[in-house]
């Protein structure tokens, strides 16, 4: 394990970051409640629960690959907004789930979804389900589920890898309405090419804020903001303090530092020249 | 550093009993508690489960002999491999039978009462108990012929492992429909995004055939398109991945705080 | 609207809704033409890959370099490649190498492949090369080598003896004696190496094209010395091995030719509804 006493700084950086997000929140919980700007991907559950209901076709929720952790908490979060949403128009929902754990987790949220709904009758414990936990064999099983069942709208939304693309292709082919949104980069393009809707980045934890307007999510999604503002002011300083004195230590040479030293300005010309 | 030891001989049956005894009063009182002190008790978990992960970062370390390694421990730190790992493990062993359990249930049941597609499930029982059963003979220190090593190797070698590998390969067909589908120009911006993917693309495939009379030295290694893919790559795009990976790594200690604290309202948490 | 137009417009239409089996058997014959009649696409090296080639490279004596091989044979195209490459050059330079893997079904396919390039080169296990085997607890591994290396793993996988008593491990000790760990993975396991080996250790990335992205930053900052990228890192260090006299074409070369093919395949797909796109929107304006 890491120690705060291997790197002070990193410790008391955190500390600094989690003292903004704090006094957000609390100014938040007191009143003063920010504006979030839209969010495109969000916008559009409404609008994909509706196109299934009219076609009669059931919509597929995905909480990523990852077993549980905060990503797929977070997308839980979301999907009990789709489901109470699904349940109030009685469209049949499918939850497919590639770890155990958070399979058994799934399965009360989706049930406590529909009890807030005032729909319990409506709750279908097959309707969540734990296929496989090895990621093809997954992903070759929600293709199958996918086709089989002709959804009408897919959400993919948590920790995803290589088969990301698999389901989002299979959706599209038989003509889903997809939204997805991940915190891995490297799949964000697969998604951007193949989904409708897509929700890059921090714009996922943003979501439970952006749906609930809740006070607490608000006010902690505006801390993350200030806590940004921290890191970049951070990230200029230490340019700055690099590209003046090389502290770092790496290969190239700062440029200010050797113009300034004896016959520089006389180097950097030769060197000019010596690039021809 | 504490010594645990896995009980011995007779002594884990009374381990394990003393542990099914603690489970089930556990479990009874649990499902007496009531339905208002239910989440209060949740949230006091969560905050002592996540209080010591950080008491175990913020108190002092000193050295410690472990396994003959010097390591830096406080008297946190010595109970996540012995304690914790195991439970998480054991945790994550129990709930995988659970799953497996409600898989098997869906796909009998689509077998005996013949629903649509019930071959495919019939199929995924016969697969699934094939592996286990050849898998545990195989693998399990039990007497077995040597036909059972190699119907499981291939079963395993042979068939998963090539399964696995033909799906990862459809992402290659898939590419290719996703990009012609999804990448038309319509706006500005779109026509950077094509520019810069395809100087990418070609810097990282036969861009050098198009600037391979290019000099790759001094000034003249400017134009070649590898310097441009590598240019775009490292100055462009990367600086963009570290900021959603900060915005990414903010969001998660924000979400973390607010579970820790109990004050996070959503799916598991209550409204 | 003259007959002309008339033809066009179902035909740009078309062009912009190609049905996907059409493409993917296109993509097929694209792929099988270079793979059967092998053609050699120039290649310039990527500067990561040099940098990974030239630190390897650089291995004194005293040191020896630790190969994690955390893939499987769903990645064999991309990493199979890299790999083979690496030990090209460490056996023809008679560098001592360790290998390791985060991932149980990576071990056999590691120890299959190196036992396979050193029958070329006649390295002997425990006198030139040695198997540390399947790591489960990534980090403690990491911190322990840092330290200890021969109390962290103890005994190779292979023959079962202690570390101390095989001859490729004289003189090494913990992470000082690494001259470069590299990682030849698809997945993200390069992190337990860059938060939690000793630092001054180099790191070094041989990764599938999709995870190379996310890997520049920590080239770009120096926290790795080189990374492989995918297919073409693979064809990269080929090529630097044959310019060096270090080690022979491999696959790299061999899938460059059908890599291309499909990237070209790509570009003119996207032309082509591009164009159709371009030219139907043109037509409806008159």
């Amino acid at each position: 394990m890491q120690h705060a006493c291997d790197n002070w700084f990193v410790a008391f950086f955190e500390g600094a970051l989690v003292l903004l997000i704090m006094v957000r929140i609390v100014k938040s919980m007191r009143g003063s409640i920010p504006f979030i700007r839209r969010i495109p991907g969000l916008n559009a559950i409404d609008e994909a629960i509706g196109r299934a209901t009219e076609m009669g076709k059931p919509i597929l929720m995905i909480p990523g690959i990852l077993g549980l952790d905060i990503v797929s908490l977070q997308a839980l979060n979301v999907f009990t907004h789709v489901t109470r949403t699904a349940a109030r128009f009685a469209t049949p929902i499918r939850m497919c789930v590639c770890d155990a754990t958070l399979y058994t987790i799934s399965q009360e949220v989706i049930q406590d979804a529909y009890q807030a709904e005032g729909k319990p009758e409506l709750y279908d414990p097959d309707s969540v389900r734990f296929l496989s936990d090895q990621q093809f064999a997954f992903a070759a099983s929600v293709a199958g589920l996918i086709q089989r069942e002709q959804v009408a709208a897919t959400f993919f939304l948590g920790s995803f890898f290589a088969e990301s693309l698999i389901f989002a292709e299979v959706a599209n082919s038989v003509g889903a309405i997809q939204v997805a949104g991940t915190v891995m980069t490297t799949q964000t393009p697969f998604f951007i090419a193949a989904c409708d809707y897509v929700i890059i980045g921090d714009e996922f934890y943003a979501a439970s804020a952006y749906l609930s307007k809740e006070p607490v999510a608000t006010g902690s999604l505006v801390g993350q903001d200030y806590a940004k503002l921290l890191l970049t002011f951070f990230i200029v300083l230490g340019s700055i303090i690099y590209t003046v004195t090389g502290y770092a230590g790496g290969p190239q040479v700062p440029l200010i530092h050797e113009l300034f030293a004896d016959g520089g300005w006389t180097a950097l010309l030769h060197s000019i020249r010596h690039l021809f | 550093m504490h010594n645990w030891e896995i009980a011995q001989g007779n002594s884990i049956w009374l381990a394990l009993a003393g542990v099914l005894l603690v489970t089930f009063i556990v479990i009874g009182l649990l499902t007496k508690l009531p339905v208002t002190l239910r989440r209060p008790l949740l949230s006091f978990l969560v905050f002592v489960s996540g209080l010591f992960y950080a008491l175990e970062y913020f108190l002092p370390t000193h050295m410690v002999l472990d396994h003959g390694v010097q390591v830096p421990e406080n008297f946190l730190t010595d109970l996540i491999p012995n304690i914790i790992n195991p439970l998480a493990q054991d945790l994550s062993a129990l709930l995988f039978g659970l799953g497996l359990f409600s898989l098997m249930r869906i796909h009998f049941n689509n077998v005996v009462r013949q629903r649509s597609g019930w071959v495919n499930s019939l199929a995924l029982l016969i697969s699934t108990l094939s592996m286990m059963v050849f898998g545990f003979w195989s693998r399990a220190n039990l007497h077995h012929p040597r036909w059972v090593d190699q119907v499981y190797h291939h079963l395993f070698d042979g068939v998963y492992q090539n399964m696995d590998a033909a799906m990862f390969s459809l992402i290659a067909f898939f590419i290719l429909s996703a990009s012609y589908r999804a990448f038309r120009i319509r706006s500005f911006e779109a026509s950077i995004l094509m520019t810069s993917a395809l100087i990418v693309l070609l810097g990282l495939s036969f861009g050098g055939v198009i600037t391979d009379k290019v000099p790759d030295y001094g000034l003249w290694s400017n134009f070649r398109i590898e310097t441009w893919s590598s240019w775009i790559l490292n100055i462009i795009s990367s600086p963009g991945l570290r900021a959603i990976d900060f915005g990414v790594g903010l969001g998660g200690l924000a979400m973390g705080l607010r579970i820790w604290l109990g004050i996070e309202k959503g799916a598991l948490f209550g409204d | 609207m003259n007959n002309t137009t008339n033809n066009e417009m179902p035909l740009l239409e078309k062009l912009q809704k190609i049905d996907r089996r059409i493409l993917y058997l296109i993509l097929i014959i694209v792929i099988a033409i270079p793979t059967i009649w092998p053609i050699n696409i120039p290649n310039a090296p990527l500067p990561m890959s040099r940098d990974l080639w030239n630190t390897i490279n650089a291995t004194p004596p005293n040191k020896i370099v630790l190969l994690s091989s955390t893939w499987t044979k769903n990645t064999r195209g991309e990493n199979q490649g890299q790999m083979e490459a690496i030990l090209n050059q460490l056996m023809s330079r008679h560098i001592r190498f360790a290998i390791s893997t985060f991932d149980p079904r990576g071990s056999q396919v590691a120890l299959n492949l190196v036992n396979s390039v050193a029958k070329k080169y006649g390295y002997v296990y425990g006198k030139n090369w040695v198997d540390f085997g399947y790591q489960p607890n990534g980090v403690n591994y990491v911190k322990g080598i840092s330290v200890d290396l021969i109390q962290t793993v103890k005994r190779d996988a292979v023959l079962k003896k202690p570390l101390q008593d095989l001859p490729v491990m004289k003189g090494i000790r913990n992470a000082d004696n690494i001259q470069i760990v590299v990682e030849i993975s698809a997945s993200s396991s390069q992190y337990y190496w860059i938060q939690f080996l000793k630092p001054g250790v180099k790191v070094g990335f041989a990764c599938t094209s999709v995870m190379a992205p996310e890997a520049i930053p920590y080239y770009t900052s120096h926290q790795l010395a080189g990374i492989l990228w995918g297919a073409k890192g693979a064809y990269d260090y080929e090529q630097l091995n044959v310019e060096h006299h270090t080690g022979d074409w491999g696959s790299g070369r061999q899938y460059m030719g059908p890599l291309s093919a499909a990237f070209g395949l790509v570009i003119l797909s996207i032309f082509v509804g591009n164009l159709a796109m371009f030219l139907s929107r043109k037509r409806t304006r008159q």
